[in-house]
């Protein structure tokens, strides 16, 4: 018993041991799953209301996925929940997203009552004004061939733009990119209406780009603005410089392909097909056409009143040897409805 | 005739089936209507799980021990997607 006695001593300490070591173990290696705090928490305004961001995120990732429609519905329910909150900022948020999926979903004519409710909506709450509402609007007036409201909203929201870059000090990257959009709706409806004057103006209006905030975008937000600066130099170009305005859509083009913006590559490739004709080269300009109207097409669907020969166009089994109506409307070349 | 006969035997007992079978029906509505009343339930619960899911992906996403970048998650659309 009395040899034995150390040694069991020794057994019982190495038990206790192990058995500690198996309780710290597991906690040990939980450790590392600490870091996933990592994320700052939300701001505590956001967490109120988990319906009202379970919408606006339902809304968001159908609209990323081109379920315009589907968006629509999500902004529309987060924006009646807005108005239950009875809060601006969150009224002119979803009212503004609502619009977006509106517009990309072929109905422009919608997006801007939107627009305009949602201003009335945050006016009436003592909101400030949304350069992002005036840009929305701008493209939708644009859409619905109104140039001059169209100008005028682009340019309010490009000043509305500058103004938030200029009172937090700093170009934030959402004030460049709007900025932008603005300049490049401001170039498109200046461009329908053949006022050269104000095309000129329009570099002004992207010049000062701050090299902190062009650092700040992302990958894809590069891109867009990249092909949004390309086709407003295209546009600027188009009549003094066709041969430079052909590169420059056509690099825009390429740019909104690699961003997956199809909508804009379609007018970039209408827009490349119309300097390549004033360039002369008639052959390539019909290439263009065929290219952006199939895109265009495949996007809109079919219309009932297209005539059955323009049927395999779409279906990609042959390119017709007439060429798509060179006339075009605001957003992009047409079908023939004769 | 024969083959009226045999077609109007399989008519009966088809119906007979049937008339056996009615008195469930009303066992079987009212129980499809049981579940029927808590599918939107479960589609919310179901929307809310996704979200929790949503966020805790983003979460992880985040930990430095997966070669985390901070993700952060804007609800407003960017203007590139505003379509003139």
């Amino acid at each position: 018993m009395m040899n034995n006695g150390p040694q069991s001593v020794a057994k019982v300490g190495c038990a206790k041991r192990w058995s500690l070591l198996r309780t710290a173990l597991p906690l040990v290696a939980l450790l590392p799953l600490a870091g996933c705090g990592g994320a700052q928490p939300e701001p505590a305004a956001e967490q109120y209301d988990v319906a009202l961001q379970q919408f606006l995120s339902a809304g968001r990732d159908s609209f990323m996925l081109g379920r315009y429609t589907v968006a629509e519905t999500q902004y529309r329910k987060a924006a009646s929940l807005a108005l239950l909150r009875d809060s601006a900022p969150e009224i002119a948020e979803s009212g503004y997203d609502l619009a977006v999926s509106q517009l990309a979903a072929e109905e422009p004519a919608l997006a801007r009552a939107t627009a305009d409710r949602t201003r009335r909506a945050v006016a009436l709450r003592g909101g400030h004004a949304m350069p992002y509402l005036d840009l929305v609007d701008a493209a939708a007036c644009y859409r619905l061939g109104q140039y001059e409201q169209a100008r005028d909203l682009a340019l309010r929201a490009a000043q509305g733009a500058s103004a938030a870059s200029a009172h937090r000090g700093v170009g934030s990257a959402s004030a460049l990119l709007l900025n932008t959009r603005a300049a490049l709706v401001y170039a498109l409806a200046a461009d329908q209406q053949n006022d050269t004057a104000a095309l000129a103006r329009v570099p002004a209006m992207i010049a000062m780009t701050d090299p902190h905030a062009a650092k700040a975008l992302s990958a894809t937000q590069s891109v867009a603005l990249r092909a949004d600066q390309h086709e407003i130099q295209a546009l600027v170009a188009r009549r003094t410089n066709p041969t430079e305005a052909w590169k420059q859509a056509e690099e825009a083009a390429n740019l909104r392909r690699e961003g997956g913006n199809y909508h804009d590559m379609a007018r970039a490739l209408a827009l490349a097909a119309r300097s390549a004709d004033a360039v002369g080269q008639k052959d390539k300009a019909q290439a263009l056409w065929t290219r952006a109207a199939r895109v265009r097409l495949h996007r809109v669907g079919w219309p009932a009143t297209c005539p059955a020969r323009w049927r395999p166009v779409w279906r990609g089994q042959r390119i017709p040897s007439a060429p798509l109506p060179r006339t075009t409307p605001a957003h992009g070349p047409v079908l023939p409805v004769a | 005739m024969k083959k009226t006969d045999a077609t109007m035997a399989n008519v009966q007992s088809a119906s007979g089936d049937l008339k056996a079978a009615t008195p469930h029906v009303k066992n079987i509505a009212g129980n499809l209507d049981e579940s029927m009343a808590d599918l939107p339930a479960l589609l919310a619960q179901a929307q809310t799980t996704l979200y929790g899911l949503e966020k805790l992906t983003d979460q992880l996403r985040g930990a430095w021990l997966l070669g985390g970048h901070k993700v952060t998650r804007h609800n407003r659309l960017d203007p590139e997607h505003v379509q003139p």
